[in-house]
């Protein structure tokens, strides 16, 4: 291209996100450095080692308030996980331009979006993770509150089927059904992929971390209150979302794909608008 | 015809009510040791930053290697290795993982053992073989500045962007930063912008002055401290105010820099044109109150020079 200024090369020869695959990598040793993975593996053995032999005794020794006093922690577990997002992301963007590396990181050969992308996916695969292992700690506690009759969350036809032959373990009969199990998770890690996305885009405009905590709290509160107020109305948002994951608790059945789907696509809106707005803020 | 490492027109920018670039242009030749010099509020950090893609102009063009920084700002980057002016580094990142990710960031970078034989050579160039496995964040200033040279020189640039290299370092490490960039020299074109004259003098080929925005000089080392026929330096002591007042009104003299120790004052003596001479002379003799130690053409180092054109203006 030829100009007033003179003849200009402006061909692009570069992958468009060259650069993602690193950066992913260096913010996932960030969430899983390996101390921290030995530490969950530890932890899980020793779990199980002191809960599983209670949960599967023949005999019930716990009261059924139990499982209502569950899933009251159930009920707050989507909070407890959207409020870790808030605390977890509020520097995630606005963190690194104020100490530089943003600026550091922009000053290489890659794209802005890569940034951006490659913090949302790390914490997309760290929540992943988060919210597999506690649902996997929790899976069993639920398993006992099944059992002595303290929920309505439903039955596994597979626990069933399998009672039989698993001879003492088959004080599992009464498993949660897994589907709506896996279901419930996948809508409570939509909610917190939501509020991280909104998060990186509030740190990409504006100046202070206490703001950004603060919108992001906020957000939080819209949330939760409108998963306990409105009901099924917002079936297709981040609140109609975990609105569903009480519901499950509670052993009634909704649908869940919609809103995860929606809450997901919301996300990838969200995280748009943070690319669009993270490229054209000046960098020191 | 080679294209310039580095070629700006016109740059203009704005911070709200600040001009920091007022229509600079330069150039930088390939091959070349450039130093950027200003005072502090120039527009040094500026310039550099706009070539890095990290702010944007408000107007003007500027290319490295003939592409469009903004247009084209990626692939433009992928030819540059830059050290920001206070570099920092993610604090959970040793000092090996940090070149080696930015390593992985440039395109058709060295992977598996040549990417970690070339990630070892660099650290023993800057001088960190014992602290690479240290986190950045115990590094000291000078460790992070040579930690930064080493990370700008990862993806083989064409052109080596630094700004203040060898600002807040201590006497060994300057000298060992001067050193380095010597060395660099055969390898890739260096644009560097200080404030430490001696450092310009010792390593660069090239120097570019800027004051309030705009480029007041720039050409090879050698042009900048050319006598010029117009240039004079004159040692005074005693009352020069008179003196002073009396030269500054007089058509043939362009301007007058002046420095004071103690009891005498240096001046530097910009005469309209060489045959002003004649008028100068007679005017030192002819004016009382002082007595006249020296009197000559200028003779300047790169500091009489710098200060002759930049002046005693510490910018904005």
């Amino acid at each position: 291209m030829t100009t007033d200024a003179g003849t200009v090369t402006s061909v692009e020869k570069i992958r468009p996100m060259q650069g993602l695959g690193g950066l992913i990598g260096v913010d996932l040793r960030v969430w899983f450095p390996l101390r921290t993975l030995l530490m969950v593996v530890v932890g899980l053995i020793i779990f199980g080692a002191m809960y599983l032999p209670w949960s599967a005794a023949p005999h019930p020794s716990v009261d059924p308030g139990f499982g209502f006093l569950f899933l009251g922690f159930l009920s707050v577990w989507s909070a407890v996980m959207l409020i870790s997002a808030v605390s977890f992301s509020e520097g995630a963007v606005l963190g690194e331009i104020n100490r530089g590396t943003a600026g550091w990181l922009a000053a290489m050969p890659i794209r802005r979006a890569s940034v951006i992308v490659a913090k949302f996916t790390s914490a997309a695969v760290g929540y992943a993770v988060i919210i597999a292992v506690t649902g996997t700690l929790i899976y069993p506690i639920l398993a006992g509150a099944v059992d002595r009759g303290g929920t309505g969350f439903r039955a596994s036809v597979v626990g069933e089927v399998t009672q039989s032959p698993v001879g003492m373990w088959g004080r599992f009969a009464n498993l949660p059904e897994f589907g709506n199990y896996l279901g419930m998770l996948a809508a409570i890690w939509a909610a917190v992929i939501f509020v991280i996305a909104a998060m990186m885009l509030l740190g990409t405009f504006l100046r202070s971390r206490t703001a950004v905590y603060g919108f992001g709290m906020m957000l939080v509160g819209v949330i939760v209150g409108g998963a306990i107020f409105g009901g099924s109305s917002l079936g297709a948002t981040p609140a109609g979302a975990v609105w569903a994951v009480l519901q499950i608790a509670w052993g009634n059945d909704v649908a869940l794909l919609a809103p995860i789907m929606s809450t997901l696509l919301l996300s990838i809106i969200v995280l748009g608008a943070a690319v669009w707005s993270f490229d054209r803020r000046e960098l020191s | 015809m080679t294209v310039p490492a580095i070629e700006i027109r016109q740059l203009k920018k704005r911070y709200r009510k600040v001009e920091a670039l007022r229509g600079l242009d330069l150039t930088v030749d390939q091959g070349s040791v450039c130093g950027f010099l200003g005072p502090n509020g120039a527009g040094k950090t500026t310039t550099m930053k706009i070539l890095m893609g990290l702010i944007g102009p408000t107007s003007g063009w500027a290319a490295v290697h003939g592409i469009d920084v903004r247009g084209s700002g990626l692939l433009a980057r992928s030819r540059i290795g830059y050290l920001p002016q206070d570099p920092v580094f993610p604090p959970y990142q040793t000092v090996r993982s940090v070149i080696a990710t930015v390593g992985r960031l440039y395109p058709g970078h060295l992977r598996g053992s040549a990417l970690r034989r070339r990630v070892d050579e660099l650290i023993d160039r800057v001088g960190m073989t014992d602290k690479a496995r240290r986190r950045t964040a115990g590094l000291s200033g000078g460790e992070r500045q040579r930690l930064g040279v080493a990370q700008a020189l990862i993806g083989e640039p064409d052109l080596l962007i630094l700004d203040e290299p060898s600002a807040g370092l201590d006497p060994t490490g300057r000298r060992d930063m001067l050193n380095l960039i010597d060395e660099i020299r055969a390898e890739t074109t260096v644009f560097y912008s200080t404030h430490i004259l001696d450092d310009v003098e010792r390593v660069s080929d090239t120097v570019v002055m800027i004051s309030r925005g705009a480029v007041v000089a720039q050409g090879d080392i050698d042009e900048i401290l050319t006598v010029s026929d117009t240039d004079y330096a004159v040692r005074l002591r005693g009352d020069t105010e008179a003196l002073h007042d009396r030269l500054v009104a007089e058509s043939w003299v362009d301007k007058i820099t002046t420095r004071r120790h103690g009891d005498i004052e240096d001046w530097l003596v910009r005469l309209s044109d060489g045959s002003a001479a004649d008028r100068l002379a007679p005017a030192l003799v002819e004016s009382e109150g002082h007595d006249i130690v020296e009197f000559h053409l200028s003779d300047r180092g790169l500091e009489e020079a710098y200060l002759a054109l930049v002046g005693a203006d510490d910018g904005d």
